[in-house]
């Protein structure tokens, strides 16, 4: 078993890792006067042993030569998918997702989320690689979702869950209704093109807009796409494109 | 030489100094900061400070101990046939953040051979500088950086003798009933994985590693927590300690009496200044200050 230790030389480590690193007047020397003795077979004990033994003291430095491969990489966890889940109506998968995005924790941040008629994306973004793990545990208990998990820029640990979904529908044919959700739900500038409307909504306002969206069913169109990103300013840019041909 | 271990918001301690009969503990305790922050040299000396004020240092010899949310953690395979550096390049070439490497250190350790893959652990350069410059400014150095539950397996390897049994279980009781484990076999790594504990069944957060042992283990657990446990079958012995402050969870477990479990801390097996009887169920945090321990035949 190795002795993990984060002080040396990134990359690959031996199976066996027995070094010291010694960091002092910016130049690395051995631990004197230290050596590393055999193991004996002694039976486990749980008590304190007798302490007959000559001086124990002595750390054999071994300075391993390591392969620098300075390598990031990140590892994949890929869901594995129950054999037996609960079959939901697409509005329920939909419902369902957003009501978990919804309550994130304050450690957890939305960074993208869309909405097409065949896929739902999320990017979650934390510090905290715990939180991350249990939602997707969570969402993996209510889905068909596959999560993945991977090192990001600044730091970040981010989640990204993608969830296929299908549904036959018409193509929307005039976003006026749309407009008005967003009117009322106090979007500031809403931009109106043809069959896409942008605006800009403030973090806690996604999921209550999605939500509303949903429960009038402007989600369910062909060639609808709707994505929320989240802006230079931490602002989030909402997108509904009811023309999309992606 | 001083042991510090960062557990949640906690900062443990563990300092020892050579003796006739072996190491000699001369102080040990916890200290709780609203905020445990590594990540600058000031932060790092506010940590020391306060834990000098407690002890005296003989030998300014460091080594620290981190809380597993400090680093991220993720898998590799690594078939026999092929160079694991090149699976690494392949790796970072689909999936590389050009910031990433500017910002942490990436260090790829083997599970045991039969797995095939690499556990890597990413910490961010700023904490391992920080360490190193405030232990400088104690004219001190700093020997080891570790992982919370890797710690308490030195301590199980050193203190305990685990490396001379066939295969053991390290089990980290944690805060809100999340508990992380280890498994190795053969003295390889088989698995490093999460749980989360409730009354009566266990689900498994995480696995890095032998996905098969750790549900195996797992359900052990689920055992245990349901009373129909007598030892566990997953492994010749399991090494167990709480690391929040508390100590009822684990105190539970070893008076189920189960075949082969022990509670893991140090102070079991290390002559102490410490006057008077010490609680080795309230004080099993300090398993992880065990890499202190490393190379020496406590």
């Amino acid at each position: 078993m190795f002795d993990l230790n984060l002080l040396g030389k990134p990359g690959i480590q031996p199976q066996v890792v027995q070094t010291t690193y010694s960091f002092i007047e910016q130049k690395p020397k051995p631990a004197a006067g230290f050596h590393r003795e055999e193991y004996t077979e002694e039976p486990l004990e749980d008590g304190r042993p007798g302490r007959s033994r000559a001086p124990f003291l002595i750390l054999l430095l071994i300075l391993l030569v390591m392969a620098g491969v300075y390598f990031f990489n990140t590892g994949r966890r890929q869901a594995a998918l129950p054999a037996a889940r609960e079959s939901l109506s697409v509005q329920d998968e939909v419902s369902q997702v957003i009501s978990v995005l919804g309550n994130l924790s304050d450690k957890v941040y939305l960074q993208r989320f869309l909405i097409t008629p065949e896929i739902i994306l999320a990017n979650l973004r934390s510090d905290d690689q715990i939180e991350l793990n249990m939602l997707s545990v969570e969402l993996e208990d209510l889905l068909k979702v596959q999560c993945r998990i991977s090192g990001s820029k600044e730091f970040g640990v981010l989640l990204s869950i993608s969830i296929p979904i299908e549904y036959e529908s018409q193509e929307l044919n005039d976003t006026t209704p749309v407009k008005k959700i967003m009117e009322k739900q106090g979007l500031s500038d809403i931009r109106e093109s043809g069959l896409t409307i942008s605006a800009t909504l403030r973090n806690e306002d996604i999921f209550p807009l999605l939500q509303n969206m949903l429960e009038a069913g402007f989600i369910y169109y062909k060639k609808c796409w709707i994505e929320c990103r989240v802006d230079q300013d931490c602002s989030f840019q909402l997108l509904y494109d009811a023309s999309s041909t992606k | 030489m001083l042991a510090i271990s960062q557990a949640y918001n906690a900062v443990n301690f563990l300092h020892w100094t050579p003796s006739e009969s072996g190491p000699l503990v001369t102080g040990f305790g916890n200290l709780t900061f609203s905020d445990c922050d590594f990540s600058t040299a000031a932060s790092v000396n506010q940590i020391i400070a306060a834990i000098k004020a407690k002890v005296t240092l003989d030998l300014p010899v460091f080594a620290f101990s981190l809380d597993a949310s400090k680093a991220f953690f993720s898998t590799t395979p690594a078939p026999k046939i092929v160079d694991p550096a090149d699976i690494l390049s392949w790796q970072i070439n689909q999936s590389q953040d050009e910031k990433f490497q500017e910002v942490m250190d990436s260090y790829h350790f083997p599970f045991a051979t039969d797995l095939e893959m690499f556990l890597n652990i990413h910490i961010p350069k700023a904490i391992k500088k920080s360490i190193i410059e405030s232990t400088r400014q104690y004219k001190g150095e700093v020997r080891f950086v570790s992982i919370g539950i890797f710690s308490a397996e030195n301590c199980a390897r050193y203190c305990f003798k685990a490396g001379a049994l066939n295969s053991y279980i390290v089990w980290r009781m944690g805060k809100y009933n999340i508990d992380q484990l280890l498994i190795i076999e053969d003295n390889a790594l088989q698995a490093y994985f999460s749980v989360r504990r409730s009354p009566d069944a266990v689900k498994l957060i995480e696995i890095y590693g032998n996905k098969e042992l750790a549900e195996e283990v797992a359900g052990e657990i689920e055992k245990y927590l349901r009373g129909d446990l007598t030892g566990f079958s997953s492994a010749e012995r399991v090494f167990v300690y709480q690391a929040d402050h508390k100590y009822l969870d684990v105190r539970k477990v070893i008076e189920a009496a189960l075949d082969n479990v022990t509670l893991l801390n140090p102070l079991k097996v290390l002559h102490s200044e410490h006057p008077g009887k010490i609680n080795y169920y309230k004080t099993s945090y300090l398993a992880e200050t065990g890499l202190i321990f490393r190379g020496l035949d406590v």
